[in-house]
Parts: structure tokens; C-alpha cells; sequence
């Protein structure tokens, strides 16, 4: 006579072995957790090839004090340049050369500017995006704005049809080269198919990115953040102005 | 049974997992390496450097009340013993002297050489720099007249389309004076400390007027100027919190006396015949742009009860400070020279010529220009 029994594994060694495979799998997931832990907060290689926005965006997704922060940049251009911010609502104030400006990261704020030596009739519209900021002492936040030079160089470039991309960052103390800033801000060029971001990052942590090489005030037809219109060194405290605007 | 194992809980895992997994989840999240507090901005990079190695140890740093936590490398820093310790060699050459360190290495009158490092001074000075990238849409085919070609293309489009409304900035307390009340360090100054020998004149003309206190002058700890020693030896970072108690510590691992919370530490000299040094370093100003001078003053105090032989103080510039020509002076007899270290700036160094008796001291200063 043929007994029929019924295939079934015992149930405790059952639940074991599910037990220990978990407990294998998750063993193995814990040194990878480790080392996310462990990873600077750098930007992503080819970051700096994606449209603007998206870089500021995902830092802010990486968390910290940023939200609800304005930090003063002040834009610097050569002798002849007009400068004034561009929004939805039209133009600001002219600016010659200097202009100080509160942005928040993660947005772009376009400018343009105007009076380009050759190119009379051209008019760019540079963009700046915050992607981080700065942590002065209290008070001291307009005494040291984020400097974005637009050189003559890059304008001339733009001017010609190019698209110039500086990514601005704060130098590392430790590493910075020990010669004297004369000439303005330091930069070197990054190679062709280099992502300058990624550059940017191993000199230092990168604040903003600026771009030039736009002819429309509204590329895309998508329209840049309106910067804030800060008051020069006149107060502890960021004296906001409205920002003067005018049709276009 | 077999009903048991066909019931859903069967897919649950087995009750001595769950509760395995239970604490160790526990343990991960309490634990300073748990994936959720690091994938954020780590807690306390704004703390002065000096705190580095604390942030290694506890996980929290103790930032002051209100201060934005961010990185730390907006600030120039100078003084102290950072990463692997300055010693001294048999033949008075000195090992582990890095980057911003300052330090004084003396002799004891047994033969032993010390190695005390001063406080740590902070400037907020960020400076920044720029990586260039063009690209040329149009390859070899340069466009020489741009309107000919209609040239109504966009480089980049926009993605976010947010319109900012107005705010402020978020302000804080600047500092807190008179935490602490001002007999808290003269009750702990020992026997003895107000009988300087180094008179008021001798320093007259050489200390600028924002290290014009009895620190400086007389190596004298007074309760009242904490808040002006704060503001200048942690410049710009420990104005605030409990960390004024840093100007009065003899250099015996600064991680370490940062740490304490009690002023008197220094002062625990049960041991006869130790020499302590103790550097104090001042900075005059709390934060600076490129191309602005800095002076700096060095107050060195032996408050030993044994005489300091062979007194050197080091000073390994970090490499955007750039050591203006001819500005150091000293109140003390002293052999100044500097040398070139590997990364660019200058090592400053004094030799005392003369042994330096127990509560005894000078002032050393020099200016500095911010590249």
C-alpha cells in the first residue's frame, strides 16, 4: 500500500531560512547605506549640461537652510554696460556696471544687458541660478554678496553667438592658490566636453551659475524669477525695494 | 497546521526577525551614520574647524543658538594645532607644523620639550572664483552678422517659472554679552597673577586698539572683556554660546579644551615645576574682503610655576593670508624670521633670546593682507 503524504516543508525551518535571507539581504544593503551617507553633497556629472532651474532644484531637494533665504548677489560688469533684471513685468532700473540684487535659490532670474563694445545693437539676456548660498555672520550678509562678473570676454563671445556658462564658487581655504585676486574673480576655462559644474565642485562648493547667450527676454517662453532690488551697506539689515519696473 | 501557514500572516516574517529588524532599525537611526541625517547638509560644518574633530566624535556640534549651519570654508582660519600634532625634534626641528597652525615650543628646565598651540582665530573672508565653458552653436560656420540670420534662437530655456514674492532675511541675535558673570575668571586666576612683571608701557604703541585689554596687556583674564575677546580670538564664529572659555585655556590638545565647559581647567596646576604656556591670538577684524589687512596679535603668558627656556612661536600663514612686510613686531627680545612653506606662504617664527619666567609674558603682532 502506497502512503500519500502531503509536500510540505516544516514550517519553523521555513520561516527561518525567509528569516535569514532578509537578514542576508539587508546585510548587504547596510555598508551601501553607509556609504550614501558618506557622499558630499557634490552635483551629479553632466549636471551643468541640464536646463536651468533643474541644478538649484535638486539642491534644494538635498535639504538645509534655503528656503525662504535671499541672498545678495551683486552683478558686476565692464565700464559701458547696462544692466537691468528682467521679469514678467517688464524691466528694472538700469544699472551701470553694479547691480545688487536678492535671489533665492533654485530659481533663474534673467537680466539683460546692453552696450556691448563692437555690438551696439545687441542685447543679451544673461540668466543667474542660485544653487546655494552663503552663511555669513548676522548683519553681514549684504557686505559680502555673491560677485558675477560678466566680463568683457564673455559678453564679446555671447555677442558673436556663443553660450558662456560660469559656474561661481566659493574656493575652498584650504586649496585656494596663494595669489592675489587683482584683476577681478579667478576663473580658468574648462575643457571642451568638460561639465564645468563637476569642475566647480572639486575646486570648491558652487553658488550660481550664469549663463549667457540669450536674445530673448523670454526664451522659451517661460519667464525668469524677479529678483529683489537691495540697498547698498545701508543698514545691518537688507533694505528690500521694490523692484522699479517698466514695460519692455 | 496547515490552516496556520495558509493564514497572511504566514508572509509576515517570523517573530524573532521582526523583532531583530525592529532594533535594528532602532540602531540605525539613532546612530551618527544613519542615511538620513547625512544625505541632508551635515550638522555643523559652520563650527569653526577647530570643532572638526568633535564633529568626529559626538556627531552634534555645538553651533551657536540662532547661527545657519552650512560649511565652514566662507571662513580663514589661523592658529591652533590642526590634524597631526607639532613636535619637536632632539635638534629643535619641528615636525607636523601644517597650515594654519601657530604654536610655541618651549624648554623645561628638567629638558623636556612642550609644544602648546595658541587659540584659533576665524575671519569671514569667502572669495570666489569661476569655471568658464563656451560652446559655439554654430561650430566653424561663425555667423558674422547676427540679424542677417534671424537669430531668435534661446541658449537655454527656463524650467522653473516661480515669481518670488518679497521677504526678509532672516535676522538673529548678534551675540549674547554678560553670559557669564565677571568675577568667573578672576576667581580662578592663581596666586600671584596680578603681580605681572611686564609693565603697561612696555606694550604701549604696539597692540592696536582692538586688543587694547588686560589680556593682552597683562596676560590678566578679566570677566568684562570676555565679549571683546570673544569677537576677536573666534572672530566671527563664537561670539555666542559657551565658547568664550577658549581665550583662557594653556594649549594641552585644543580639541580637547575647547571641549570643557569649565573655564578653569587650565588652572588645575598640581604638578610643581610644569611650565604652561598659553597663546592667546587676537584678530582685529571679524570678517574681511580680498585685499584687506588684518593684524594680528599674539599674547603669550607663561602661567607655570617653571621657567620657559628656548621659547620658539610658530605661526604657518594659511595660504590667502599674505604676511605684510616688516609689520611684526614684539615686546620681547626676540629673533623674527620667515621662511616659505610648501604650499606658498610664509611660516612666521619667534625665538625668545631670554628664558621666560613663571607669569611672565609679551605680546607679538603682525599684519597680514587678505589675498
Amino acid at each position: 500500500m502506497t502512503t500519500v503524504r502531503p509536500l510540505t516543508i516544516d514550517a519553523v525551518r521555513r520561516d527561518h531560512a525567509m528569516g535569514k535571507l532578509v537578514l542576508a539581504v539587508g546585510m548587504l544593503l547596510v555598508p551601501s547605506l553607509s556609504l550614501l551617507a558618506q557622499s558630499p553633497p557634490t552635483h551629479r556629472p553632466g549636471a551643468g549640461a541640464i536646463p536651468p532651474g533643474a541644478i538649484g532644484a535638486q539642491r534644494l531637494m538635498r535639504g538645509g537652510p534655503l528656503l525662504g533665504y535671499t541672498q545678495p548677489v551683486e552683478l558686476r560688469a565692464p565700464e559701458g554696460i547696462i544692466l537691468s533684471a528682467v521679469s514678467g513685468a517688464g524691466y528694472s532700473t538700469a544699472h551701470d556696471q553694479r547691480m545688487l540684487v536678492g535671489m533665492a535659490v533654485g530659481c533663474v532670474y534673467g537680466f539683460k544687458a546692453v552696450g556691448v563694445p563692437s555690438y551696439p545693437e545687441i542685447e543679451l539676456y544673461p540668466s543667474v541660478e542660485l544653487v546655494d548660498r552663503l552663511y555669513p555672520p548676522p548683519g553681514k550678509a549684504l557686505r559680502f554678496p555673491v560677485p558675477i562678473e560678466l566680463t568683457a570676454d564673455d559678453l564679446r563671445i555671447a555677442a558673436q553667438g556663443g553660450l558662456v556658462t560660469r559656474v561661481i564658487y566659493v574656493e575652498d581655504p584650504r586649496t585656494a592658490l596663494p595669489v592675489v585676486e587683482l584683476n577681478g574673480q579667478q576663473w580658468f576655462e574648462a575643457r571642451t566636453g568638460d561639465d564645468p559644474l563637476a569642475l566647480a565642485d572639486a575646486m570648491g562648493r558652487p553658488i550660481a551659475i550664469l549663463r549667457i547667450g540669450s536674445r530673448l527676454a523670454s526664451p522659451g517662453g517661460s519667464a525668469f524669477a524677479e529678483p529683489m532690488m537691495l540697498a547698498k551697506e545701508s543698514t545691518d539689515d537688507p533694505r528690500v525695494l521694490p523692484a522699479t519696473a517698466s514695460l519692455p | 497546521m496547515a490552516e496556520s501557514h495558509a493564514s497572511p500572516t504566514w508572509l509576515l516574517m517570523p517573530r524573532w526577525f521582526r523583532r531583530g529588524l525592529m532594533i535594528a532599525t532602532l540602531l540605525t537611526m539613532c546612530s551618527c551614520s544613519a542615511s538620513g541625517q547625512s544625505l541632508a547638509w551635515p550638522a555643523c560644518q559652520s563650527c569653526p574647524a577647530e570643532q572638526t574633530d568633535q564633529c568626529d566624535k559626538h556627531c552634534v556640534c555645538e553651533c551657536p543658538p540662532g547661527w545657519p549651519v552650512g560649511p565652514s570654508d566662507e571662513y580663514l582660519c589661523d592658529g591652533g594645532d590642526n590634524a597631526s600634532p607639532v613636535g619637536a625634534t632632539h635638534d629643535n626641528q619641528i615636525v607636523g607644523l601644517e597650515q594654519e597652525d601657530t604654536v610655541g615650543i618651549y624648554r623645561t628646565d628638567d629638558g623636556r620639550t612642550l609644544v602648546a598651540p595658541s587659540t584659533r582665530t576665524c575671519i569671514y573672508a569667502p572669495r570666489f572664483a569661476a569655471v568658464r565653458h563656451v560652446v559655439q552653436p554654430m561650430g566653424a560656420q561663425q555667423r558674422m552678422f547676427v540679424d542677417e540670420v534671424g537669430d531668435a534662437f534661446a541658449a537655454a530655456e527656463s524650467e522653473l517659472r516661480l515669481l518670488p514674492g518679497t521677504g526678509v532675511l532672516n535676522t538673529t541675535l548678534r551675540q549674547q554679552r554678560g553670559e557669564r558673570p565677571p568675577s568667573l575668571f578672576r576667581g580662578r586666576q592663581q596666586a600671584g597673577a596680578a603681580e605681572r612683571l611686564l609693565a603697561v608701557a612696555e606694550t604701549r604703541g604696539l597692540v592696536g586698539p582692538y586688543a587694547n585689554l588686560q589680556i593682552v596687556h597683562l596676560g590678566v583674564m578679566n570677566g568684562q572683556e570676555n565679549p571683546i575677546v570673544m569677537r576677536h580670538s573666534l572672530a566671527a564664529i563664537t561670539w555666542t554660546g559657551d565658547q568664550e572659555v577658549q581665550v583662557t585655556i594653556s594649549g594641552q590638545g585644543a580639541s580637547a579644551v575647547f571641549a570643557a565647559k569649565q573655564p578653569g581647567l587650565i588652572y588645575e596646576l598640581g604638578v610643581p615645576s610644569s611650565p604652561r604656556l598659553r597663546l592667546v591670538k587676537l584678530a582685529s577684524e571679524n570678517e574681511a574682503h580680498p585685499g584687506d589687512e588684518v593684524e594680528f596679535t599674539l599674547r603669550f603668558d607663561n602661567v607655570g610655576d617653571a621657567p620657559i627656556r628656548d621659547l620658539v612661536i610658530v605661526d604657518n600663514l594659511t595660504t590667502r593670508l599674505e604676511y605684510v612686510e616688516d609689520s611684526a613686531k614684539a615686546s620681547v627680545d626676540a629673533d623674527f624670521t620667515t621662511t616659505r612653506n610648501e604650499a606658498g606662504s610664509l611660516v612666521l617664527s619667534w625665538a625668545l633670546k631670554e628664558s621666560l619666567k613663571p607669569r611672565e609674558g609679551g605680546v607679538l603682532t603682525f599684519r597680514v593682507r587678505v589675498r
